[in-house]
């Protein structure tokens, strides 16, 4: 399934797809560095606006003829529906493809529901698979966390990796008094490195070897917290650029501080540069690192060589911190309990409203054929039900047709 | 010239459908003369009789197909055997043990019969009747594990015996529709998953271990074979239908809609296809339009559930060892290719599908898992005659006591403990 050499011949392929509207947003700024233009950038979006603002080459409007073009409404079985008619679209996008990319923000439609099908087609296609996804901010609340992590549970099994990146932590560096534009166009630019970085890391092994196979051995399909620091410097930055780059990469928002490589069980470095990149200026950076990392880490390094990093040297790393009980999104903060005194307010806001009695979904459990035989009980559930009732699995069971 | 030929007979009352096979065993092994099925009609439900008037009826066709295929040959049967599986059935491992009283402390065909007696000796309630009982291991000196202890060195001999029964009753049914069609006489009860055992596992399972799954429509039968003993069994009271089933009560689906989805394969080729959405007439007779995402959930959770309560059974009782050769999967269920690949997840070894691969005489096309039971059974059956015959130069008494009352029941119990079988 993987090549052993992951060099950069002309078999080797990476395609990035931006999910989404947050995806789009990251491809764009993708597209705009010179050190992407290896790899195959693809913007995708429900809805035509998000899409018109972007500049990537190929961009790709799913779902015309249900959707129209007005985009998912924010429910991720809109999203599944629209994906799962474009499957073999998709089987086709994703033709001659080494690895696969996909980026994305959780917690809404297309991006959630999209990236199922995408995990579902690559995998179907043995085709190796990284979501670098965000999860939504705190402040955004319960309903579109829980949302992201019912997608985070559809794709884990179905993609060799997962980073569930924290909205929270892109706007936690940035003094309070940004401009709230140019923040999100910081967080944007940052996730886009962040995926840059990505696709270094598994492509580099001209000298020093670090590659997919590597990082599949890492993580081990074993539950794990993981963060991304990368940071560029060019000659212009400084007399030390490496050191520059190494520093930026500490301070990167998505790592969570430099004491994520003291508490990481695996780190991944990669140097990126261009012909003007020595061997001496590798070694010190590497050793550099290392001063940070956890001595019982399994740690493996890398460098990768491009002409487009002419003067420039990026430093990317990844750190691995398997955890067993922990899933991938931090847990919310409970709700706030609403003082005393906001709540005649908001009630006397509603009087005008209708009053309904809410309605709880009711399942109705069934036996179907074997509703009259003995009852198959097993460590006291009765398997004649459905497994899927018992367990309160959603299941959409579709449209009738008119 | 005139030598009375070695026919035998076996009955298989499942779920889905009753099969017969009829066979000659002759020196050169056991060929099949003749073979007879009917669909089970609704007259047998999670491999339990419900409504024998009906069960009897179809019985009666597809003994009646099995003997115009065999050349009248089923009247000349010297040994009947008929599958037995319903979710009553449980096992026990016992142990017995015997001193080796010989002077050279040789452990002799004696000592190994008195010690598989005594690990018969149980205490099982009135309601309970043993189907059959299977050498696990021996153990010599209280240490040495061995298949086969005759002539070996040893002071002690324990004997450790898996002991399969069922409820009383629910056999029964068994015995009674065999009765009813006229089979008096030499009718052997053979637990389900064991005939499976017999029939489709290769000599290299067998010594260096692997767990078998007979998944039928109606239960789904479990073994554990390691060194040519048994080492668990056992029956959950779900079968493919169940996956049906919640097919179609999910997906508000007719149940036979479901069914030819699956069993022609088009829901196979779809998803392969990757096809995604499926167009079919719901109960209402309208168009509905189902993602297939859905059925792939509802069949995987299903699969998935079964197997894990049998892993977790296997687990719990600290057996889910020496699996060496893998998972074997047999039955209607192993031809939807999906069941495969979820066993595989589920168990985490390298499965295969099962069918008989040795199966020769006129009729053959039994290469089907379908027919692993009941090509099994008819093994069995060649064995436990061949058995008897050996012990007592006659078949007047038979190795399976069901048929009798239980005071004869109680007499004969010897018999049956005398010898137990190896796989």
């Amino acid at each position: 399934m993987i090549p052993g050499t992951m060099n950069q011949n002309a078999n080797f392929k990476i395609t990035v797809i931006g999910l989404g509207k947050a995806g789009v947003m990251f491809t764009d700024h993708l597209a705009s560095f010179p050190e992407a233009s290896w790899l195959n950038i693809i913007a995708i979006d429900t809805d035509a606006t998000t899409l018109a603002q972007c500049n990537v080459r190929q961009k790709i409007l799913a779902d015309r003829e249900w959707r129209g073009g007005q985009g998912c409404g924010g429910s991720a079985t809109n999203g599944l529906h629209s994906f799962a008619r474009f499957r073999e679209a998709i089987a086709r996008i994703l033709q001659g493809t080494s690895l696969l990319i996909v980026t994305g923000g959780l917690g809404r439609g297309t991006g959630t529901g999209g990236a199922r099908v995408f995990a579902s087609v690559a995998k179907q296609h043995n085709i190796p698979s990284i979501f670098v996804m965000t999860s939504p901010f705190t402040l955004e609340g319960h309903s579109k966390r829980t949302v992201a992590q019912e997608g985070i549970d559809e794709i884990l099994p179905a993609t060799d990796a997962l980073f569930c990146l924290p909205l929270d932590l892109l706007f936690s560096l940035l003094p309070a008094e940004t401009p709230v534009a140019e923040a999100y166009r910081l967080a944007d630019i940052e996730m886009a490195r962040t995926i840059l970085g990505m696709a270094e890391l598994l492509r580099s092994n001209d000298f020093l070897s670090a590659d997919f196979s590597d990082f599949k051995v890492a993580l081990n399909k074993r539950k794990s917290v993981c963060s991304i620091g990368v940071g560029v410097a060019g000659t212009a930055d400084g007399l030390n650029r490496s050191h520059i780059a190494l520093e930026r990469m500490t301070q990167s928002a998505l790592l969570g501080g430099v004491n994520s490589f003291r508490d990481a069980d695996a780190i991944f470095a990669i140097i990126s540069g261009g012909g003007d990149l020595t061997i001496g200026e590798m070694k010190k950076t590497l050793e550099a690192a290392s001063q940070f990392f956890n001595s019982k880490a399994a740690i493996v390094t890398g460098t990768s060589m491009s002409p487009a990093y002419e003067d420039r040297v990026q430093v990317t790393a990844v750190t691995i911190k398997y955890d067993k009980n922990e899933s991938p999104l931090p847990e919310s903060p409970p709700p706030p309990i609403p003082s005393l005194f906001e709540a005649p307010r908001k009630s006397r806001k509603k009087s005008n409203s209708k009053k309904e009695q809410a309605e709880l979904p009711l399942q109705n459990i069934s036996k179907g054929i074997f509703e009259f035989a003995t009852p198959s009980i097993v460590n006291g559930e009765d398997l004649d039900i459905p497994t899927c009732q018992r367990r309160l699995i959603n299941i959409d069971i579709g449209v009738e047709q008119r | 010239m005139f030598e009375r030929r070695n026919i035998l007979t076996t009955v298989e009352l499942g779920t889905s459908r009753i099969r017969v096979l009829v066979g000659e065993s002759s020196g050169d092994g056991l060929q099949v003369l003749g073979r007879g099925e009917a669909s089970s009609g609704g007259s047998v439900i999670k491999g339990e009789i419900v409504d024998m008037d009906r069960a009897l009826e179809l019985l009666t066709e597809a003994l009646e197909m099995a003997d115009e295929n065999s050349g009248k040959m089923i009247n000349q049967s010297r040994a009947v055997g008929v599958v037995v599986t319903n979710s009553g059935i449980s096992s026990l491992q016992s142990v017995g043990s015997a001193v080796v009283r010989a002077q050279d402390y040789r452990v002799s065909e004696s000592d190994i019969t008195e010690a598989t007696r005594n690990a018969n000796v149980n205490h099982l309630p009135f309601e309970r009747l043993i189907i059959g009982s299977f050498d696990s291991y021996f153990l010599l000196d209280g240490h040495r594990k061995v298949s086969s202890p005759l002539g070996q060195s040893a002071h002690r001999l324990d004997a450790y015996v898996h002991v399969i029964h069922g409820e009383t009753n629910r056999i029964e049914n068994f015995s009674k529709i065999m009765q009813d069609v006229g089979f008096e006489d030499n009718v052997y009860l053979i637990f389900s998953g064991l005939a499976t055992t017999m029939g489709i596992l290769t000599e290299d399972e067998k010594r260096n271990g692997a767990i078998l799954l007979d998944m039928g429509a109606g239960t789904t039968e479990y073994v554990t074979v390691y060194n040519h003993g048994i080492m668990a069994s056992g029956v959950i009271p779900v079968g493919f239908d169940h996956v049906l089933n919640d097919l179609s009560v999910i997906l508000k689906l007719h149940i036979d809609t479901c069914r030819k989805l699956i069993t022609d394969g088009t829901l196979a080729a779809m998803s392969a296809r990757g096809q995604g959405f499926i167009e079919l007439k719901n109960l209402n007779s309208a168009t509905v339009k189902i993602p297939l995402v859905s059925f792939e959930k509802i069949i995987d959770e299903r699969l998935k559930e079964t197997f894990g309560v049998i892993k977790s059974n296997l687990q719990s009782q600290g057996l889910f060892t020496n699996i060496g050769s893998g998972g074997i999967l047999s039955g209607g269920a192993a031809l939807f290719p999906h069941t495969l690949d979820v066993y595989r997840d589920v168990f985490e070894c390298p499965v295969r599908v099962g069918k008989p691969f040795d199966a020769s005489g006129a009729i053959t096309q039994l290469e089907n898992p379908r027919y692993s039971t009941i090509w099994g059974a008819l093994k069995y059956c060649d064995v436990c005659m061949k058995s008897d015959e050996q012990r007592s130069g006659g078949f007047t008494d038979s190795i399976s006591s069901a048929l009798d009352t239980l005071a004869q029941n109680f007499q004969k119990t010897f018999a049956n403990v005398v010898k137990s079988l190896k796989i």
